[in-house]
């Protein structure tokens, strides 16, 4: 397989299929961390197409100081939180019908309600939460994503925990 | 060692950093004599499971990986579809495919006719997969596959696989359905290059709170009928298979119309993916309704040999999968479920439901504050959600439609039917045809309203016209664009997004290819369904439902200023 570096190279010089060849590795764990870190999956979906634009434009500005992947992760947090400063009304029916995307996509998990939850944590739990438990990175991946020590991700990673867990805990009763 | 202390080691063993060793006899201490801590761990635990079970794929350039036909909401548009709401549409809107012969013409027709009176079935199945990864280039599975009802299936597939070390996981896949019930054991999808480092440990999902015709797990038609793959103007007719016997109908189709059946028979698990060009022959026992065998075969073009490469697949022109499935006697029996279940978000009622639609009572609950009632017979069926709230729903992008004496609106992108009316809201689904989703609203006693929209588009720049077999659109604008949305007959969708700039965006599908059209070059995805163009300093993006690259390219040359 091709050295990252060099499909970097090639995609800064407008290879289009190098670039699809670097990030399509991507494309399913930056729509796993979107999907779980924004509200539904509309938003998702037009933060996951923003990232790779973001991406695309700003490769020529890559240093190679990080993982690409890193970098890549740090674009679509920061995508996910200018979504989430400036999201419009995108559901159809909101409040009365936030069930109903969730209501015939429901994994049997109890998706819907634990989609709930997870909205409920703060950005900050919620980011470290989903990099760490969705998206696989470790806390050192995860702290390089987020721009905080290793401790502090496993501090809000047990704080989101804890809530979640309390969250489980009622939903038992 | 206090509660909060071992939780916070505990929390963090989980995500693979060890204590202290001085720590580590005090937390296993506390753990064995703590109930709470060990609730603490089991909670976490389901919280993972939940976490990384069944997701969305995620988008291409604009998603719809499963079926190539349109964006959003991708799951809840493949339950419905896949169940048959487009075979049904298709037919019962009157458009018969219009290249397919006259056999194939003949048994769609005769798919629509006998939707709701699919039996239960069961079957051995065999598979063989080649090109999963260069050191296992070929795999085989035995097990066995079972529609039990409207919505109650299972695949069972066990890994006959001789791997080249220890170190390989063998990719067991067990996934059952069966009313308020759902459990699958699987390894994750893992990228080839990551193999066989990755996908570790099967993962376990289950549930006593599924609601009614949720397509989380497998869409239980799917595996016998597959509507979505079979009733579509690209289906051709299959060469003949003298190694099957009886007579068998052999149908031809692409991948991309494909996935609902191949998502049905590989569930879950780690297999190889296939290009949504690649072919598909398909050969059924047309008059039971279920495929005998399958294969998928490399298309043959520049395309798809980047797409191999940038997925390390060496594939050169033999079948890359086959799957027998040979029919058993007896009805089908669904695997054990695990020891325990998750907690379910389902709370089922005893509420009665009168039929309708021609359709027997099936599940009703609730889910949060929505009362959810269904009904089904064979492998049709029907939802409607009723959710009590003073707000109306928006309706801006929606299709205003006339239900009896009052007013709903055709959401296509969920190809749902929705109307408020004196406190609620309510919402049909299923696998019925437009127009008798509306009537069962009518029926179910709902007299919506008329809403206003809440936004107008002003400026545009090309508009869809009047297509042939299409009604009239509906436009607005979202902040960074318009869109328009027109729909016709078989439930086909037409959708038009427009926006300011001089660029596509980049290609994430490394399959896109040039098309000839409106005297420039616009960009086919045939994995998002997409045709995308530059004109007069507007990008467009022209998709849809049920739409072939032909339907767009002959949409987009009538499009009007």
């Amino acid at each position: 397989m091709e050295p990252e570096t060099a499909l970097i190279e090639r995609a800064i010089d407008g290879d289009q299929v190098a670039f699809a060849a670097l990030v399509e590795p991507l494309r399913a764990p930056v729509w796993r961390f979107l999907c779980r870190y924004l509200p539904d999956e509309a938003t998702a979906e037009d933060v996951t197409q923003d990232t790779f634009l973001r991406v695309y434009l700003r490769l020529g500005s890559f240093r190679g100081r990080s993982r690409f992947s890193t970098w890549v992760f740090q674009i679509a947090r920061n995508a996910a939180i200018d979504a989430d400063r400036s999201r419009r009304r995108r559901d159809r029916l909101p409040g009365v019908l936030s069930s109903f995307g969730p209501t015939a996509t429901d994994p049997p998990t109890g998706r819907l309600e634990l989609d709930q939850a997870i909205a409920s944590l703060s950005p900050k739990l919620r980011q470290v939460f989903v990099l760490v438990e969705v998206v696989g990175l470790s806390y050192r991946e995860t702290a390089d994503v987020v721009g905080t020590p290793e401790g502090t991700v496993k501090s809000r990673m047990f704080l989101a925990r804890e809530a979640l867990t309390k969250w489980l805990a009622n939903d038992e009763m | 060692m206090k509660c909060e202390e071992a939780r916070r080691i505990e929390s963090a063993r989980l995500d693979g950093i060890e204590a202290d060793v001085a720590d580590v006899p005090r937390f296993d201490a506390h753990i064995e004599s703590c109930d709470d801590c060990l609730r603490y761990r089991q909670r976490a635990l389901l919280l993972r499971g939940a976490m990384r079970a069944q997701m969305t794929p995620p988008p291409p350039l604009y998603p719809l990986r499963e079926t190539s036909r349109f964006t959003r909401p991708v799951r809840k548009w493949v339950a419905v579809a896949a169940a048959g709401g487009l075979a049904l549409g298709w037919l019962i809107g009157g458009i018969v495919p219009q290249e397919s012969d006259s056999i194939v013409a003949g048994f769609t027709q005769n798919l629509a006719a006998q939707l709701g009176e699919v039996e239960p079935f069961s079957a051995d199945v065999a598979v063989v997969e080649r090109g999963w990864h260069p050191d296992v280039p070929e795999r085989r599975f035995s097990g066995s596959i079972g529609f039990a009802g409207p919505d109650s299936a299972a695949v069972v597939l066990v890994d006959e696989t001789i791997y080249p070390s220890a170190n390989w996981v063998k990719n067991d896949v067990t996934v059952v359905v069966d009313g308020a019930h759902a459990w699958s054991s699987a390894t994750r999808p893992c990228p080839s290059n990551l193999l066989p480092g990755c996908a570790r440990e099967p993962l376990v999902a289950s549930t006593n709170g599924r609601s009614p015709f949720s397509s989380g797990l497998l869409v239980a038609s799917d595996l016998v009928v597959s509507p979505l793959s079979f009733a579509s103007e690209e289906v051709g007719r299959a060469p003949d298979n003298e190694s099957i016997p009886g007579n068998p109908l052999g149908l031809r189709m692409s991948v991309a119309q494909a996935r609902p059946l191949l998502g049905a028979i590989l569930p879950a698990g780690n297999f190889r993916d296939f290009h949504p060009a690649d072919t598909v022959d398909v050969w059924l026992d047309p008059m039971e309704l279920r495929p005998i065998l399958i294969e998928v075969r490399p298309a043959e073009d520049p395309a798809r040999r980047a797409w191999a490469a940038t997925h390390g697949y060496r594939d050169g022109l033999e079948v890359i999968l086959a799957v027998t499935i040979t029919p058993r006697a007896g009805d089908p029996v669904l695997p054990s479920p695990p020891p325990a279940y998750d907690p379910g978000t389902f709370r089922p009622t005893g509420r009665p439901s009168a039929a309708l639609a021609g359709l027997g009572q099936w599940r009703q609950g609730w889910l949060g504050g929505t009362l959810i009632e269904t009904w089904a017979r064979g492998a049709a069926w029907l939802r409607i959600e009723r959710t009590a709230t003073d707000d109306p729903p928006e309706v801006e992008g929606l299709i205003e439609m006339t239900i009896g004496s009052g007013f709903g609106y055709f959401d296509a992108m969920s190809r749902s039917v929705v109307g408020f009316d004196d406190g609620h809201v309510f919402v049909a689904t299923g696998s019925l045809a437009l127009d008798d989703l509306a009537e069962a609203l009518n029926n179910y006693g709902m007299t919506g309203r008329r809403l206003a929209p809440s936004s107008t588009a002003e400026s545009v720049g090309l508009r869809l016209g009047s297509p042939a077999g299409f009604g009239p659109s509906t436009i607005w604008g979202d902040g960074s664009g318009l869109t328009e949305v027109s729909w016709g007959g078989g439930d086909r969708v037409i959708r038009l997004r427009q926006r300011s700039g001089s660029n596509l965006p980049p290609p994430i599908d490394p399959a896109a290819t040039g098309v000839e059209f409106r005297s420039t070059v616009a960009r086919y995805s045939a994995e998002a369904g997409t045709l995308e163009w530059v004109e007069d300093d507007v990008a467009y993006r022209l998709d849809g439902v049920g739409l072939s690259l032909r339907d767009l390219v002959s949409i987009g040359e009538q499009l009007v200023r």
